[in-house]
């Protein structure tokens, strides 16, 4: 059953980071243009994260016995492009702060944060070209296809939520939230970290279907535990503004549940909520979304919905990872289920 | 929130992601059966379309920039500049698995047809020979064009009992022309989750 995260897994994402953040460093261009590009990326970059993607990708290519060099650039590959997606969600989402900062449009405006989201994407690919040499042509390819999957799958994925807050979508079902989070959140948070690192592991031969489910599951409960750290968490280890979701209008979990469960004056002040923009959505509004949501059980309906994903990911792990001798990359794959329905950060 | 409703938010949630990773897996395709270059994976098929002529084009340069091959060869004649007498596997932990290309270069200007690899076993000069190991060649039989080269994928699972030590090995082709290739096989303890592993 689900506890609380370990420290062995804390531990274990930390020495990733470490790793990861300096394969990180020593990729970013040391010239310039400076102030508009390289000191902003370096900056956002350095901040570091969860590194939950390379630690992933890196545990399921050692768990079949390979040394962590051969994955390496995968790994540093999905966290520059985790930090591109970062600084063009904040400026779609209008999001103020992160990983305890200010966003990068906050910082330098939206043109120069567009630019440099671009610029992170960009040198993204670079480590994936030591994939040719590293892995030779045949699994260089082979991941580099599972890279534009990943690409479009989370490029649509926020298409369909961007699209909701346009619409003004409020007859939304759990079905229809966890087919986005599929695509927007796990594709590349999970699925294809898991994926890449176990076809790098076992040289083309994993069982994807079961890690692709592994990683569904997992990605999936991971992201409602982030929703619902954006209601309930400390603001200070969070990194983001508490109730920022329910002031951009996202269409989490919670809200779902709020809109089809509450009462018919209360639903239409909800419609009138998300039909507004974010900036003449009130505190006072925002305040009482986020009560209605405590009051309709919906964190609570939330929080039970992350806790059966991660029932069935720990399942799923057995399938696709459980048959793998003892080894610390196994364990974190085990225990990452526990972490990420159990972390406040 | 009542047992019951904690059941019913669990069935939702069951019902809900296995239909998520249906569909997830129909657009992407099941691999279950991935053998290299037999992927049913749309993107990989785009991919592989759209890319087929520039890797072909630039073997040549990924050989000799990063010596990725081994050669197997017979007879000596058909010996190529720049290939590598040694297959290295590794390091893999017990249990693990270790992979990697061997190129079967074939510089006559006949072909030469049903080339089958086969393994031996592992021998360590501290312990002497480990338990059998599992090879896997993929393809399993090739036919290697007149002045080609083909590529096979050469596996090695270790047992898991098989102590730490570097062992050597032979691949040895059967059906066709060929003398064994070495191979050696560094077998490593699971590394220690410590920042200086990494």
């Amino acid at each position: 059953m689900v506890t609380t995260a370990t420290q062995f897994t804390t531990d274990y994402l930390e020495a990733v980071r470490a790793g990861v953040t300096d394969a990180v460093a020593a990729s970013l261009p040391a010239g310039g243009p400076r102030d508009s590009l390289y000191s902003p990326l370096s900056e956002f970059v350095g901040r570091g994260g969860k590194s939950i993607r390379p630690g992933l990708c890196i545990a399921a290519a050692r768990a079949h016995g390979v040394v962590t060099e051969r994955v390496m650039p995968s790994a540093v590959a999905l966290e520059l492009l985790h930090n591109a997606f970062l600084v063009h969600d904040d400026i779609e989402d209008g999001s103020l702060s992160r990983r305890g900062l200010p966003t990068m449009h906050a910082e330098h405006g939206v043109p120069i944060a567009i630019n440099v989201g671009d610029g992170l994407a960009a040198l993204a690919l670079q480590p994936l070209t030591q994939n040719l040499g590293l892995l030779g042509t045949t699994m260089h390819n082979r991941v580099m296809a599972e890279f534009t999957e990943l690409l479009r799958m989370t490029i649509e994925g926020q298409a369909i939520e961007l699209g909701w807050r346009a619409e003004n979508a409020v007859d939304l079902t759990g079905d229809d939230y966890i087919d986005m989070v599929a695509l927007k959140t796990c594709a590349y948070t999970t699925i294809f970290p898991l994926r890449i690192g176990a076809l790098i592991g076992t040289s083309g031969r994993a069982d994807l279907a079961s890690v692709t489910r592994f990683g569904l599951y997992l990605g999936a409960a991971f992201q409602i535990t982030d929703d619902l750290l954006n209601l309930t968490g400390d603001e200070s280890r969070y990194g983001k503004e508490i109730d920022g979701d329910i002031a951009e209008g996202k269409r989490t979990l919670m809200l779902i549940h709020l809109l089809s469960t509450t009462e018919r004056s209360d639903r239409d002040f909800l419609i009138d909520f998300l039909s507004r923009t974010r900036e003449s959505r009130s505190p006072e509004d925002i305040s009482t979304v986020g009560e209605m949501m405590r009051a309709r059980g919906s964190i609570e309906y939330g929080r039970q919905y992350a806790l059966a994903l991660a029932d069935l990911a720990s399942e799923a792990f057995e399938q696709a990872f459980g048959s793998l001798p003892d080894s610390p990359d196994r364990r974190f794959l085990s225990e990452a289920v526990d972490f990420v329905v159990s972390r406040d950060l | 929130m009542s047992h019951q409703d904690a059941d019913q938010v669990r069935e939702e949630a069951y019902r809900a992601a296995a239909g998520a990773v249906d569909r997830i897996l129909d657009r992407i395709g099941i691999p279950g059966t991935d053998r290299l270059g037999e992927v049913g994976h749309a993107s990989w098929d785009r991919f592989q379309a759209e890319l087929g002529r520039v890797v072909d084009l630039n073997l040549d340069m990924v050989r000799n920039a990063f010596g990725l091959y081994s050669t197997l060869l017979d007879p000596e004649s058909l010996r190529g500049p720049g290939a590598s007498d040694v297959l290295v596997l590794g390091p893999v932990v017990p249990g693990g698995t270790a992979g990697s290309v061997l190129w079967l270069h074939n510089y006559d200007d006949e072909p030469v047809t049903d080339v089958a690899l086969v393994g031996s076993v592992l021998t360590n000069t501290g312990s002497g020979p480990a338990n059998p190991p599992q090879w896997t060649f993929s393809p399993s039989a090739v036919t290697v064009p007149a002045r080609s080269a083909v590529p096979v994928m050469v596996e090695l699972a270790l047992p898991k009992d098989a102590p730490v030590g570097d062992y050597e090995a032979t691949v040895t082709p059967g059906g066709g022309p060929g003398e064994p290739v070495s191979v050696r096989v560094e077998v490593v303890a699971p590394s220690p989750v410590a920042h200086d592993s990494w």
